[in-house]
């Protein structure tokens, strides 16, 4: 009986643990999201009613909408970049023994290690140094850099799991190694490949410290568009286009959810 | 099929597998040490031993997967030794079975074929071939995870056969299955083969496989050959007192070879024949031993029952006669079994018995095996 009753406790405690962890996480979005949609002209809470004019305004806003469209831009490009490269560190250190391969795994994880804002004022230096600010090449660097990271630990943990006597079979049944990878590896791999882009995407998508250091030609990231606005205003168009970015995300990671069913989601 | 498997190939060059004294080292481990063997066209061998004797390194050197240190691994009379596996001419059943998960059993079976660069035509020709050799028709468009064990193993050997590969590779085929399927499988499989006609080798640490599949068995021992022949040489006339326990049941007796040839044990225990002089084992099987009632006619011996243990069909039992411990394999009426201690008239089969010269064998080694 004192079991049982401990028990329970235990597992009331558990779910009130869990509540409130959960809330908390999602309380932010859930706040920006129900007062995007105010009738007001100030970010109150509760909104004084329902309207759609912030999203219309955040939608005419040309700044905001350019920085929507460079991000978008960034991320996509980030994300392939990440994947390849980062597919093929994890694979040559999942792979092969050879030297300073203790250096390449480190090297490939130091982005984690090193504050972002060291990160974007040395990228900063370095390019204003090759004469090159005025490209976007430093932005895809910078968000490459952040990303690759976990890419490289999530394919990794994909292909260690990954049964290599299949590679075995296949290269027994006459497949060259480049088969080998296409036909096999790839695409029992490939959940692990599509949360990497997840992971790649969001991480290039919502980065501020980085990106700030490193804009182009007038072309800014929405989230610093986002930041420069704050400073000057307070109104809810902050908030619609938070919610925009929101809904941006999670349109990315339901999609590719949907191509390989949310359970295989590593 | 080839009418002359078995012995009497050796001085043939027409191998279809060749193995010229192969090593394999890893660091200073020795995993295959000088191993030769030549397959003929046709026929099925086993490579058998405990576990590390290195049988599943040799095999891997066959089909590419891993490099010798030292010696040659010829295919179809081509050295193979520095070849991929993708370029050597070998089909592989892999112990796990290793089924391609996204893809379906006539997908799996197409990959070589694909990889060949068949059309096609000829490709879903051939698999559906496949399909009624391994009698499994019906499963064309299932995946592998829905498959039985059974199902997965026919399918794995109708992937690797439908390249007509020059060998058939098979890696401990049985043991992911449970003992009554084992036995059915076995049989299937060897009929398979033998129906299609193709050069063999497979790895089992199972004696009894290894007895009923081969044409020739190949006894290895910590990366060594300890003897190669055919089932019956190997159990009847083992070489060492190793192959002789390995393969079924034995009483090892100690001794030596005295110059007129006749071995005598240290209890007296002689056998006569025509032996190399010098420290020796007899090897005693069960079936060497008889009750003095119905055995074939000889001396008659007084033995002590030591142990006696009920299998259902028969008693095995073991004796001390004269100071040695021999065991005997024998029905008894029911209720009539023998107990410890009890006085019992055997003869022994003096003819039948083997002595192995025991110059490499340790006294703790025959001591385990005696018991």
């Amino acid at each position: 009986m004192r079991d049982d009753f401990s028990d329970n406790v235990m597992k009331m405690a558990g779910a009130v643990v869990r509540a409130v962890v959960y809330t908390m996480l999602a309380l932010p979005a859930v706040l920006v999201i129900i007062s995007s949609f105010t009738s007001g002209t100030s970010m109150n809470f509760p909104p004084p009613g329902f309207s759609l004019q912030w999203y219309q305004r955040a939608f005419e806003s040309e700044p905001f909408m350019k920085a929507l469209w460079t991000s978008t831009y960034v991320a996509v490009i980030v994300s392939f970049l990440a994947l390849i490269i980062g597919f093929a560190a994890a694979f040559a250190i999942n792979r092969f023994s050879f030297p300073g391969k203790g250096l390449l795994q480190g090297l490939a994880f130091s982005p984690l290690v090193v504050p972002a804002v060291v990160l974007g004022i040395g990228l900063l230096y370095l390019f204003a140094w090759m004469h090159l600010t005025q490209t976007m090449l430093p932005l895809l660097v910078g968000h490459l850099v952040l990303a690759i990271p976990y890419v490289v630990r999530t394919v990794l943990a994909s292909l260690s799991l990954h049964n290599r006597v299949l590679e075995e079979a296949a290269m027994n049944l006459r497949a060259t190694p480049f088969q080998v990878i296409r036909r096999i590896t790839l695409p029992l791999i490939l959940p692990g490949l599509l949360s990497a882009a997840i992971f790649a995407f969001v991480t290039s998508f919502g980065n501020v410290t980085v990106s700030v250091f490193l804009t182009y030609g007038g072309n800014v990231t929405l989230p610093v568009q986002l930041f420069t606005y704050v400073d000057a205003s307070y109104d809810p168009l902050v908030a619609a286009v938070s919610s925009i970015m929101i809904f941006v995300t999670l349109a990315v990671i339901l999609t590719i959810e949907h191509l390989i069913g949310a359970e295989r989601l590593a | 099929m080839s009418s002359n498997h078995g012995n009497g190939l050796h001085g043939e060059r027409d191998y279809v597998v060749e193995l010229q004294s192969v090593s394999r080292h890893y660091g200073e481990s020795i995993a295959v040490a000088d191993v030769s063997l030549g397959m003929a066209r046709g026929e099925l061998v086993c490579l058998l031993g405990p576990s590390g004797c290195g049988k599943t390194t040799t095999l891997r050197m066959v089909a590419g997967f891993v490099k010798p240190t030292s010696g040659t691994v010829r295919i179809n009379n081509q050295d193979m030794t520095h070849q991929p596996p993708y370029r050597r001419d070998t089909g592989m059943v892999f112990q796990s079975y290793a089924l391609f998960p996204h893809m379906t059993v006539a997908e799996n079976i197409a990959f070589g074929l694909e990889n060949l660069k068949w059309n096609r035509v000829d490709r879903e020709k051939r698999v559906r071939e496949m399909l009624r050799l391994v009698e499994l028709p019906h499963l064309a468009e299932r995946l592998p995870t829905q498959l039985s064990g059974g199902q997965q193993q026919r399918i794995a050997l109708a992937r690797a056969l439908a390249m007509r590969p020059a060998v058939l590779l098979l890696d401990e085929p049985f043991s992911n299955l449970d003992a009554q399927l084992r036995v059915r499988m076995r049989e299937e499989l060897r009929e398979v083969i033998r129906g299609v006609d193709v050069t063999t080798l497979f790895v089992t640490h199972d004696q009894e496989e290894a007895l009923t599949m081969s044409d020739r068995i190949v006894v290895m021992n910590t990366g060594r050959i300890e003897q190669i022949g055919t089932p019956g040489d190997i159990y009847e006339s083992p070489e060492s007192t190793f192959v002789a326990k390995f393969i079924g049941w034995c009483s090892v007796v100690e001794g030596a070879v005295d110059a007129t040839g006749t071995f005598v044990s240290k209890s007296a225990l002689k056998v006569p024949g025509n032996w190399q002089p010098g420290p020796a084992n007899a090897i005693v099987r069960p079936e060497h031993v008889h009750l003095a009632a119905d055995g074939p006619q000889g001396l008659v011996r007084e033995a002590r029952v030591l142990e006696s243990h009920y299998y259902g069909g028969a008693t095995r039992v073991v004796l001390d006669v004269g100071g040695e411990q021999l065991m005997m394999h024998e029905r008894f009426p029911f209720g009539r079994h023998p107990k410890p201690g009890e006085p019992l008239n055997i003869t022994l089969n003096t003819d039948e018995i083997r002595v192995v010269s025991s110059s490499s064998q340790t006294f703790t080694d025959l001591k385990r095996v005696a018991i």
